[in-house]
């Protein structure tokens, strides 16, 4: 950790580089990636590489890295394993006429793995498979309507997009909108809406940008799953975020029901792009309806790559692993925070912890903070849930809180306790 | 785009630059000498706004003044904005037959004089002074027609309820002029309120420009904003959620702006 922390840390070839991008690019870097949603002006805005559970930054400097390119790095980057596949795979070509062999065995992975799934098809962005999950319910329902959870991040697409740029009203009227945990708006808008709605889309927990993340209520996901059946909507897990860091099953022991509907992608093939949207048997003829192409969505690189990481998380403790240094991490972050005064809360499930200053809810406090970590290259995302990844070690977790320590104190020096 | 919207951008994002105008502009200054006078603008069922001309200043005001001198009453937003747009308009006069001299003679001249720093020659003069008075002018217009887009577009309804109520303080650093953008509960529902340098106890976020020559750039659209936050040259900070819900607001108003 040595040559980290003795880095003299300059962002300015990303700086010039993105001075160019915005030339040629509209917003220069576009969508979750864009500067102004990390720290404009300290932190770097373009990668050069990485390993394991690390990176480097276009000027050269390192940081552990607590972001995993926002999920996809489950293994850690570049895995030796897993890029020894995927490069047998394009070595034998990247994009046939036909779907490769590769598809039919992650499809029959999948299958066996998750419970109450019996076909699988695949994609590329999550946003692929939760659209088109939305759109298999209305076909299976004859229904029209879906609800969401407000602050819910389901993907790009024009039906749950946050932002209204090109949006059609039309295409926002099928949605309803409910708090996370909150049954009864749920079932007050089933009941305003009686026989309207086609599903329910949900994510294993509410893990908005900005704010603390939220586990589900003991009765949520219960009376979720009875309230799709007694109306006959269709229940569709998000578990495109959490997924396999949470398990071999995904976010089903959490949630502890059976959805009809399960969207995967971000960490299921360690940063090869791939998606995939599972579903029950009552659900195939309604998935055989739904269109479903794209002229990337077959390549077996990712296929194969995806078959690797699964195996790799089964056959290791990779799971455990990474659950056991995101408690280490959340609870060291609130220890160090207690001793300069401050106040800490360290939200979600371990794998996936973010945390937030209990007095701060303006986010003046974690963006000091996440500035002096970054500035120190412990990357930490100020206001998007982080991410642990298998190649992370006890020694990047000690010198994150160790880091810490002089993040907290010039926060408080900064800002005030 | 409504012309609903349109209305509530002139009567809170332009009509508010006559108190700038009249500070800087000697033939605006000339126009309200010895003038004291309160101008209601009304649209019915619409936005609201007010000019109250006293000892050379003038001030602008949101909403109904309890005692104007000059009520004018436009039946439909349209007629408002044709009038903007300097067409000949005659809204409803419910008072104030006796001052209508103002109207004839003084108002041209300041909304003439508006357009020349707006769309004008006026619009390219540089130097210390210059920058400063077309920095205020940008300043003002986008905080008041971000809060008129925010309170009157039907297809962003859903974006205002959804912002978080909070305020946004947007600056001139070192010391240049800075007003806010703010979601304030209201009568169970929600107003957006523009503030120009008023005082600012608390802001949930904060946009700066890192000096007078960058927000003359960026205001001129000399330099895209996306850029000046990368290279640093403006900064965000605070409550992100209620930036990116304001730059929604302020992209539409300068997209209609820009159709004008």
């Amino acid at each position: 950790m040595a040559d980290i922390t003795s880095q003299s840390r300059s962002y300015q070839k990303s700086i010039d580089l993105f001075v160019r991008a915005a030339q040629v690019i509209p917003e220069g870097i576009y969508g979750h990636k864009n500067p102004a949603f990390l720290l404009p002006g300290a932190c770097p805005y373009y990668a050069a590489r990485a390993e394991g559970g690390h990176y480097w930054d276009v000027d050269g400097n390192e940081y552990v890295d607590f972001l995993c390119s926002y999920g996809p790095i489950i293994l850690g980057h570049n895995h030796p394993e897993v890029e020894e596949a995927a490069a047998r795979q394009a070595a034998d070509g990247l994009c046939f006429n036909h779907p490769g062999a590769a598809m039919v065995q992650l499809a029959e992975r999948l299958v066996a793995l998750i419970p109450g799934m019996d076909w699988a098809v695949m994609a590329k962005n999550g946003s692929d498979v939760t659209t088109w999950a939305v759109r298999v319910a209305r076909e299976h329902t004859g229904r029209a309507l879906v609800v969401m959870v407000r602050g819910a991040y389901h993907g790009a697409h024009a039906w749950c997009s946050a932002y209204p740029g090109g949006v059609l009203p039309e295409e926002r009227a099928g949605v309803l909108q409910i708090g996370w945990n909150r049954l009864d708006e749920l079932e007050r808008l089933v009941q305003e809406h009686r026989g309207e709605v086609a599903g329910v889309i949900l994510t294993p927990y509410h893990h908005p940008t900005c704010s603390a993340q939220l586990m589900p209520a003991d009765s949520f996901w219960p009376g979720v799953r009875a309230l799709c059946d007694r109306e006959g909507m269709v229940l569709i897990l998000d578990d495109i975020r959490a997924g396999f860091r949470l398990g071999m099953q995904g976010s089903l022991p959490l949630i502890g029901v059976q959805p009809d509907l399960i969207c995967h992608a971000k960490a299921m093939a360690n940063g090869h792009p791939i998606a995939v949207a599972l579903g029950s048997e009552a659900l195939r003829a309604a998935a055989e309806a739904v269109f479903l192409s794209g002229t990337f969505w077959f390549t077996p690189v990712a296929m194969v790559a995806a078959l690797t990481t699964l195996r790799i998380l089964e056959q290791t403790d990779a799971v455990a692993h990474m659950a056991r240094l995101g408690t280490r991490l959340g609870e060291g972050m609130q220890e160090g925070a207690r001793a300069h005064g401050l106040r800490v809360t360290v939200s979600g499930p371990p794998a996936l912890p973010y945390m937030t200053f209990d007095d701060d809810p303006d986010l003046y406090h974690m963006q000091v903070f996440c500035r002096e970590m970054i500035a120190r290259g412990v990357f930490l995302h100020p206001h998007h849930n982080w991410f642990i990844c298998a190649a992370h070690t006890d020694a990047d977790v000690d010198y994150a809180l160790e880091t810490a320590e002089t993040a907290f104190e010039l926060t408080r020096r900064e800002l005030g306790g | 785009m409504s012309e609903m919207v349109q209305a509530s951008i002139y009567l809170h994002g332009v009509l508010p630059l006559m108190e700038d105008l009249v500070e800087y502009d000697p033939p605006a200054a000339r126009a309200i000498a010895n003038q004291r006078l309160v101008i209601q603008f009304e649209v019915r069922d619409g936005p609201a706004a007010h000019l109250e001309i006293l000892e050379g200043r003038m001030r602008h005001g949101t909403g109904r003044h309890n005692h104007p001198h000059i009520r004018l009453t436009f039946r439909t937003p349209e007629q408002l904005n044709r009038l903007f747009a300097g067409e000949n308009v005659r809204p409803g006069i419910r008072k104030g037959f006796t001052r209508l001299a103002f109207l004839t003679k003084g108002f041209p001249v300041l909304s003439d004089r508006l357009g020349y720093y707006l769309e004008g020659e006026g619009k390219t003069q540089t130097g210390p002074e210059s920058d400063l008075f077309q920095v205020r002018l940008g300043l003002r217009a986008m905080l008041g027609g971000m809060a008129a887009v925010a309170n009157y577009d039907p297809s962003l309804a859903d974006m205002a309820a959804a912002s978080p109520t909070g305020t946004l303080l947007v600056r001139v650093l070192p010391d240049g002029p800075h007003g806010t953008w703010a979601k304030a509960r209201q009568n169970g529902g929600h107003r957006f309120v523009a503030t120009y340098m008023q005082p600012v106890a608390h802001a949930n976020a904060v946009m700066e420009f890192g000096s007078l020559a960058v927000a003359r750039r960026v205001i001129d659209g000399r330099l895209s904003a996306v850029v000046a936050i990368g290279t640093g040259e403006m900064r965000i900070q605070g409550l992100i959620p209620l930036i990116e819900k304001a730059n929604v607001f302020l992209g539409r108003f300068s997209r209609i702006m820009g159709r004008r």
